[in-house]
Formats: C-alpha cells, sequence, structure tokens
C-alpha cells in the first residue's frame, strides 16, 4: 500500500461520511476482529503461562513439599522411636515399627534423590542431596544404637547403655534436629515459593477473568456503538426516505437537503429528484388547472408515461376548451355565475365579447354587467334575480342591452338558483345567449313576409309553395280567385284542387316535365284548367324545385300566370306566319314560274335575233337585230331585278363561305358582254382576306353585280383609259368593298336620292331605276352598310361594309 | 371549232329554242348528228334501248330544265340509274333560261352535269362545252 493511499484512506476515516456506506460497514468490522483477535491473543497467552505454572506446582513443588513433609515426620517419629529404643528396652511395637522405618529409609532415601532430580535448579538440587547425606547419618547412627542395643541384657550392660546413650545424646540427635531444621527451612522455602507461584497463578487467572470481562464490555459496547452508527447513519436517513415517499404518495412535497454523498445521499437525490419532478408535474398540472396552455414542459424521455400523459391531457384540454369556447362564440351563448354573498360576478370571455368590453376587470360585481342594461331591463334583471333566490327556482329573461361600444343588442338570459349541502346561499347560474341577430332576422322575415303579403294581394299572378311529401298546399296567394274561380280557402280544404283544375288533356305535361325538376331545372308548363264556372282558360305555370340536405325533393314553388290572351295572340299569330309562310313559298313559286315564263320566250327571242343577226347580209336588219337585242337584253335584266328584290325581301339570310375571288370573276365573266362594256375598259378586282368570310352568296353577287354593271354602264366615253376597281378586304369581322370608277360621275344633288325605287338621275340612264335600291336593300338585309362618294367627271366610289357571320 | 361531234341530244320542249340550237350546233359544226326530243321521257326511252350499244350513244345531251311531264332534273334522276359505261359515254349539259339560283345549285350537286349554260346557245358558250366535255374525258382517260 503506498504512502499516497494511506494518506487518502486516511483522510476518508476523518471525513467518515463522505464515506461510502460499504467502505464504513467493512471498516466496522475490520474494527471488531482487531479488537477480538488481539484480546484472544493476550488471554491466550495469559492462559498458557498459567498452564506450565500450574503444571510445575503440580508436578515439582506439591510432591517435594508432601515428601518434605513425610520425610520430617518419618524424622522425628524416627527420632522418638529410637529415644524410645534406648530408653525404654520393653516396648517391643515402637522398636518393630523403627525396624520396619529403618528398612524404608532406603526407600525414603531413593525417594529423596528422586525428588533432587526434579530439579535442574543446581542449589537445589544440592539442598536435597544434602538432606540425602543427613538423613543417611542418622540412619546409620540409628543403625548404631540398634545393633547395640538388641537383647535386654544389652540394656543391663551399662557400658552398651552408655554408649548408646551418648550416641543418641550426641550424634543421633544433633543430626535428626539438623535434618528437622533443614527439612523444617526447605518446607518453609518451599512452601513460600509455592505460595508465590500459586499467588501468579491466581493473578493470572484474575487478569484472564478481567480480559474477558473487558472483552464481552467491548463487544458489547461497540456492538451499541455499531448498532447507533447504523441506526443513525443507515436507518434513520432510509426511515427519512421512506417518511418522503409516505409524504410523496400523500401528495406532500418535501425536499431535505443532501449532505451526504453515500449510496444514502444518493437514494435521497433521486427522491428529491422524483419531489422536483412530481413537483414539476404538479406544478405544470395546476397551470394547466388554470387554463395557462403555454407552460413550458418536456417529458423526461419516451417512457415518461405521466409526462406524456400530462401533455396529452393539456392537449385534449386545450382543444376542448378551445372547442367550448368556439362553441360559444358561434352560438354567442356565455355561461355567468353570480353569488349573493360577495355581489361578484364569473363568466366566461364571450361574455365579455357580448358587452364589447376588454376582459380587464378580474372579479366584476353585477353592478359592471348591469351598466350595460336600461333602467327598466335593470329592474326586471333585479327582481328575477331576487325572486329566484328567494324561492330557490329559475328564471327566463329577454334583456335589451346597450353594449360599451353602444350597440343595441338583445340578451336571452336563463338562470336557475344552485345550492349544493356546502354552500347554502348558493349561487345563481345564467346562461346568457346574444340573440340580437336572431331577433333582427325574425324582424326582417316579418317584415318580408308582409311585403311578399302585400305584394301577393296586388298581383295578379298565383303564388304557390306545395310539399311534396305531405301532399299539402303550404302557400297560395289571393289571385287564386281571379286565376282559378276559386278562393284560397278552396285551395286549403282541398288539397287535390291544385291538380283537379288542370285539364284532362294537358296533365300528361307535368308527366313529361317531371324528370326534370327531380333534376333539379325549374319548369315552364302552358296549359289549361276548367275555371269553377266551367270556362276554360289558358294559364302557364313556372315551378321550381326545392330538395333537403341529401338531394330529396321536398317542396316546389310556382307561379301561374293567366296567359289567356297571349295565348290567343299566340294562336293568331302562328296562324298568320303560317299563312304567311305559305303565301311566301307560293310568291317564290309564282315570281320564278312568272320570271321564267317570261324570261323562256326572251332567250328565244334572243337566240332568233342572234340568228338572224348572223346570217343576214343586210345592214338594216342587222342594225334592227341590234336594237331588238338590246331591248331584250333590257327587260331580261328588269325582270332579274324583280325577281332578285322580290327573293330578297322574302328569303331568309344564307350563311355559306364567299369566295370573293371567284364571284368577282364570275361576275367579270358575266358582264363582258353587257352593253358598254368594250375592250378599252379595264376591270380590276383586288381581294385581301384575311379570315374566311361566310354571308350570303347569291346576295353579295347581286350587290357587286349590279355596282359593277352600273360603272360599266355609266363609264365616261370620253376617257382614254376607263377603269372599274373592285377592292375587297376581309377580316373576322367585315368585309369592305370599294367600287371605284373614272365614269361619268354623280352630282351631289342626287346622291342621297340614288338608292330610291325607280329613281333615275338623268334621261340618258339606262337602267331600270331599280338596281341601286335592290343593292341598298339587300345589303340592308345583309345588316350592312352603303355609302357613295361621286364627282360628276371624275367618277364614283361606292363604299360596301358587310358583316362577316363567322361567328354566328 | 376544233372539236365536232358524232351524235349530241337537244332535250327541250320548245320548239323555237330546240330550232335555235340545232341551227348553232350545224352553223358552227358542233355535232354531225343532233337528235331533238321534245319530251325527256321519249329521250329516256331512246338511251334505254341502246344502252348496250355503246357506239349508237350520245356524246353530249342538252338538257332544259323546265319542261312539262318530266322535267330536266327528274331525267337526271333517271339517268343516274344507267349503266356506268352510259354515263360516262354521254355527258349532260344543262342549257336553260332560267336564272334561279336554287336551280344552278342544285345542278352544281349532281355529279351528272358536265355543264350548266344559260340560253340562248351562241358560239362562246359551244366553245365552253367542248371544253368541259373533252377536258372531262380527257381527265376520265
Amino acid at each position: 500500500m503506498s504512502s499516497a493511499t494511506l494518506t487518502d484512506l486516511l483522510r476518508k476515516l476523518l471525513h467518515f461520511k463522505i464515506m461510502s456506506l460499504r467502505i464504513k460497514i467493512w471498516l466496522s468490522i475490520l474494527v471488531l476482529v482487531l479488537l477480538f483477535t488481539s484480546n484472544s491473543v493476550v488471554i491466550y497467552l495469559e492462559m498458557d503461562d498459567n498452564k506450565s505454572k500450574n503444571e510445575e506446582l503440580s508436578e515439582k513443588i506439591v510432591p517435594t513439599v508432601n515428601f518434605l513433609y513425610d520425610l520430617r515426620r518419618n524424622v522425628s517419629e524416627r527420632t522418638s522411636l529410637i529415644s524410645d529404643w534406648v530408653n525404654n528396652p520393653g516396648n517391643q511395637i515402637a522398636k518393630e515399627k523403627l525396624i520396619d522405618l529403618h528398612s524404608e529409609s532406603k526407600n525414603t532415601f531413593l525417594e529423596i534423590g528422586r525428588t533432587a532430580d526434579n530439579y535442574v535448579d543446581p542449589s537445589w538440587r544440592d539442598s536435597i542431596i544434602n538432606l540425602s547425606h543427613l538423613f543417611m547419618n542418622m540412619s546409620s547412627s540409628e543403625y548404631q544404637i540398634m545393633s547395640t542395643l538388641v537383647l535386654p541384657e544389652d540394656y543391663k550392660d551399662q557400658r552398651k547403655k552408655n554408649h548408646s546413650l551418648a550416641y543418641l545424646e550426641f550424634e543421633l540427635l544433633p543430626v535428626s534436629n539438623l535434618l528437622n531444621h533443614k527439612i523444617n527451612s526447605y518446607i518453609r522455602y518451599t512452601e513460600a515459593w509455592r505460595n508465590a507461584q500459586g499467588k501468579t497463578i491466581r493473578e493470572s487467572s484474575d487478569l484472564i477473568t478481567e480480559l474477558t470481562v473487558m472483552l464481552i464490555l467491548e463487544v458489547l459496547i461497540l456492538g451499541f456503538v455499531l448498532s447507533f452508527l447504523v441506526e443513525r447513519i443507515l436507518i434513520k436517513p432510509i426511515i427519512e426516505v421512506k417518511n418522503t415517499l409516505d409524504k410523496l404518495k400523500n401528495g406532500i412535497i418535501i425536499k431535505k437537503h443532501v449532505k451526504r454523498k453515500d449510496e444514502i445521499g444518493a437514494i435521497q437525490s433521486a427522491v428529491n429528484g422524483l419531489a422536483d419532478r412530481v413537483d414539476e408535474m404538479s406544478a405544470f398540472a395546476l397551470q394547466i388547472g388554470q387554463r395557462n396552455f403555454d407552460h413550458t414542459f418536456e417529458p423526461l424521455s419516451n417512457h415518461d408515461k405521466l409526462g406524456h400523459a400530462l401533455l396529452s391531457m393539456r392537449s385534449d384540454l386545450k382543444k376542448n376548451i378551445s372547442r367550448l369556447e368556439e362553441t360559444q362564440r358561434i352560438a354567442g351563448t356565455g355561461y355567468l355565475e353570480y353569488n349573493p354573498a360577495t355581489n361578484r360576478i364569473t363568466c366566461s370571455d364571450i361574455i365579455w365579447e357580448i358587452l364589447d368590453l376588454e376582459k380587464e376587470i378580474s372579479e366584476p360585481t353585477l353592478t359592471d354587467f348591469l351598466k350595460v342594461c336600461s333602467s327598466e331591463g335593470t329592474l326586471n334583471f333585479q327582481i328575477q334575480l331576487r325572486n329566484c333566490l328567494k324561492h330557490n327556482s329559475k328564471f327566463e329573461l329577454t334583456l335589451p342591452i346597450k353594449s360599451y361600444k353602444s350597440k343595441e343588442k338583445i340578451l336571452s338570459l336563463s338562470g336557475r338558483h344552485i345550492i349544493t349541502a356546502d354552500d347554502m346561499v348558493g349561487k345563481m347560474v345564467i346562461v346568457v345567449q346574444d340573440i340580437t341577430e336572431r331577433k333582427q332576422a325574425e324582424n326582417e322575415l316579418k317584415e318580408a313576409h308582409d311585403q311578399m303579403e302585400a305584394f301577393f294581394k296586388n298581383i295578379n299572378d298565383v303564388f304557390f309553395s306545395y310539399d311534396i311529401a305531405s301532399k299539402k298546399l303550404l302557400q297560395i296567394s289571393e289571385a287564386c280567385k281571379e286565376v282559378y274561380g276559386y278562393s284560397k280557402e278552396d285551395f286549403q280544404n282541398n288539397f287535390k284542387l291544385i291538380e283537379d283544375v288542370v285539364a284532362e288533356e294537358d296533365k300528361v305535361h307535368f308527366l313529361e316535365k317531371k324528370m326534370e325538376l327531380h333534376i333539379g331545372n325549374p319548369v315552364i308548363i302552358e296549359y289549361r284548367i276548367r275555371q269553377k264556372s266551367g270556362a276554360v282558360k289558358w294559364v302557364e305555370t313556372k315551378i321550381t324545385p326545392s330538395f333537403d340536405s341529401i338531394g330529396k325533393i321536398i317542396r316546389l314553388d310556382g307561379i301561374t300566370s293567366d296567359i289567356s290572351e297571349r295565348k290567343e295572340s299566340e294562336e293568331a299569330l302562328n296562324k298568320t306566319n303560317n299563312d304567311l309562310r305559305k303565301s311566301n313559298a307560293e310568291l317564290d313559286k309564282f315570281v320564278y314560274s312568272v320570271s321564267h315564263d317570261l324570261r323562256a320566250p326572251l332567250t328565244s327571242m334572243q337566240g332568233i335575233v342572234e340568228l338572224t343577226e348572223m346570217q343576214t347580209a343586210e345592214e338594216l336588219t342587222g342594225k334592227h337585230m341590234n336594237m331588238l337585242q338590246k331591248s331584250i337584253r333590257k327587260l331580261d335584266s328588269f325582270i332579274s331585278d324583280i325577281l332578285n328584290y322580290s327573293r330578297n325581301a322574302r328569303l331568309d339570310i344564307r350563311r355559306e363561305t364567299v369566295d370573293f375571288k371567284e364571284m368577282l370573276a364570275d361576275i367579270s365573266r358575266e358582264l363582258q358582254y353587257m352593253d358598254g362594256h368594250d375592250s378599252a375598259l379595264v376591270i380590276d378586282n383586288t381581294v385581301h382576306a384575311k379570315s374566311d368570310f361566310y354571308s350570303d352568296n347569291n346576295r353579295l353577287r347581286i350587290v357587286l353585280s349590279n355596282l359593277i354593271s352600273n360603272s360599266i354602264r355609266y363609264k365616261d366615253s370620253g376617257k382614254e383609259n376607263p377603269f372599274v376597281t373592285v377592292s375587297v378586304t376581309a377580316n373576322e369581322r367585315f368585309a369592305e368593298i370599294v367600287v371605284e370608277d373614272n365614269g361619268i360621275g354623280i352630282k351631289k344633288e342626287h346622291h342621297e336620292n340614288v338608292f330610291n325605287m325607280f329613281y333615275r338621275v338623268s334621261e340618258k340612264s339606262s337602267g331600270s331605276g331599280l338596281g341601286l335600291y335592290i343593292v341598298k336593300e339587300t345589303i340592308e338585309k345583309m345588316n350592312g352598310e352603303i355609302s357613295i362618294d361621286s364627282v360628276p367627271g371624275v367618277g364614283t366610289k361606292v363604299y360596301v361594309n358587310i358583316p362577316n357571320l363567322y361567328l354566328q | 371549232m376544233t372539236h365536232t361531234f358524232k351524235k349530241i341530244f337537244v332535250v327541250d320542249d320548245n320548239d323555237i329554242d330546240r330550232y335555235i340550237i340545232t341551227s348553232i350546233v350545224s352553223r358552227f359544226n358542233f355535232s354531225k348528228e343532233a337528235l331533238e326530243f321534245n319530251m325527256a321521257q321519249k329521250a329516256l326511252d331512246w338511251l334505254e334501248e341502246n344502252k348496250s350499244n355503246p357506239a349508237a350513244l350520245p356524246e353530249i345531251i342538252l338538257l332544259d330544265i323546265n319542261m312539262p311531264e318530266m322535267n330536266g332534273f327528274e331525267f337526271l334522276d333517271a339517268f343516274e340509274h344507267f349503266p356506268d359505261e352510259v354515263k360516262k359515254q354521254s355527258s349532260v349539259i344543262i342549257l336553260t333560261s332560267s336564272n334561279n339560283p336554287d336551280d344552278s345549285e342544285r345542278a352544281a350537286k349532281c355529279g351528272l352535269v358536265c355543264a350548266y349554260i344559260h340560253k340562248p346557245l351562241n358560239e362562246e358558250k359551244l366553245k365552253k362545252i367542248n371544253e368541259r366535255v373533252n377536258g372531262a374525258s380527257a381527265e376520265a382517260a
């Protein structure tokens, strides 16, 4: 273990509180084990020492002491016996006993030697050996005595007796005394040693006992301390955490300051975190409860079910509240709560909107609300409120107000007194609805209805409304009396009447139009009805169907007008038209027949004249034939004019493609044989067509042919280069035709008359007088325009504008 | 006159007109032979009899429109049913005094009509017929 870690450990020991719980437990156990082991070692050593001393005591000292006692007794017994032996010859028993003892003395001597062997200590062994020497001296003295004085006669021998007595007196007894003295001294010494040894053992035992008691006490104290510590550092904080959790469970949020850095500290931090989270969540929930939906809140993770649940709860609530508010706004309906105890009201935002008031008064009084009411309204409201509170009932009130922006509004109030067990005074709950628009609409509707009623009364047409499902006539206007002869009541009493009045032969028209009605188209039906009087009348009904939301036809609204007069004039007009059409066709046919019948002999005449001209050699006949031919042509052209005029008046405009170039070429070709046309005359045609041109070919040909032939007819013979130029410019809207010549021209005063029928400028004019009239008529029929610009002696310009029928 | 036809028909109810036509035709050597019919039906009958003999058929039929009993258009309707060889061989020229546009339109619509000529007939008009017929036959060839 390095010194750094050691210091570290020491530092940790000093900062016990910041140590991890595991280290604390290990450390405690370590201290306990160390204490236990050290104590045990001391006890063990002590006990071992005791044991050896005890052994020594029992093996060496005790037998020695016992031997010394035996020896002393033996010595004193032998001393007394030997005295007795000397002094008293008759005592046989003592003699025997002494003999025994004497014989034993060899054993005793051996015993002494053996005892001496027990001691390693040389001084002690020497003492014992010294003792055995003394004992042997005594024993030999005894043997001297005993062997001297054996028989009774020996006793009578004085020398023997004296000798023995001297032995006894001077030898044996001093040895015995010395021995005794030595033995006693040894006994004393040994006893003192034994006592000392015993004392040491006793002291040692006492120490062991003390140590054991100490050990027990240590364990007890340490255990107590440990359990105190465990309680202090482990159980208490755990209980604290548990209490915090218990409180959390009961909804009380308590946070402990975390001082510790161990596992318990971590648990406390975790619990604090949990408390924080719960606190945050409850704060968030509180915000939701207070309708603050903008509070920032983020779920911790995807697994944070509570967080997500709160968020989704908030969004649901938000949605519901906005829906509710929207509903209230749309319905113009708000909620108002009046507390009679405080005279204060609480209400939904829409009420402020209805009153045109910014929501600035957080807890307004009833007076604030009543400011918008008229005095009469206020009175009504207060009476209703008082009655309601008094009788615990409900009320309904229509309250006209003038809002804070001075808008007149009508409110509908429905109130109810609500009492609960814990609120005996109760409160008024009032639903306030802005019914201004509804009232307005009702008034407008009534007005419109009245107007309609008046309108219906004054109009000759019959308005009606028919309900399909119930087959009932919902409405019919008063005019029915005029049209049908039946009164309004007649129709309302008999729903089938409106069908029955329809003439039998015209009912089919309604069936024919049924499909039209069902697809939603309004229809117009003309039919006959039989009036109450039996008279038949023509009427026209316009019917408009109405549908429900799923497209099912539900109602028919109609107007029936008396069209008898119109019908009569229509019929008359139709008849006239038909007649006219017939006579027109007949006339056309007639005109053609006449023209053909007139022209056929004319052409025959012309043919004959031409033949004659070819065959005759006579100059005069030729001249006459020429004149005849001119007359024939004039007549022919006149007949053509009449025919054209007649056709133009009667025939409809036709829409055909016009090829101006071809038409002009045709006309030029046709006119090359006419009088006045000679090789000197130049006819020039120019056509600029920007688009296809549509018009009536025959009419256009008549117009152009007439204009060009006029130019030819009235050419100026005096001019060297007579010409006719026709220019056509056509676009998609119209064609502009200019026919220009350098002919004789027309005087200004004639310009306005040249288009008149049979008007001829001068007697020189060779035409029928119908040409320009027909041109004008034809152009007008075609919706065109014509104008003339002419200077006598210079020439004539005719401008024609014809619309393009392209788009029709 | 560049070309002289072998045979032509003149179908017209008016004697004077037929006279004029035949006179002009012969004068300008338009055709060697001109058969006259005062009724359209008669012309049809003739054609019916000779339809299997192409050599005998006329090259040109000068047809009037306004005729009693059967008019020019009725003749054309009947002629329509003749075999193609016959219709190819005989070109129909309308020669009429009618200036009714309806008539000229109707004639233009009918495929059998080769030309529509107003009376009276003259040299110019004969030339035009010649051009048309030869042009048509040239085209057909």
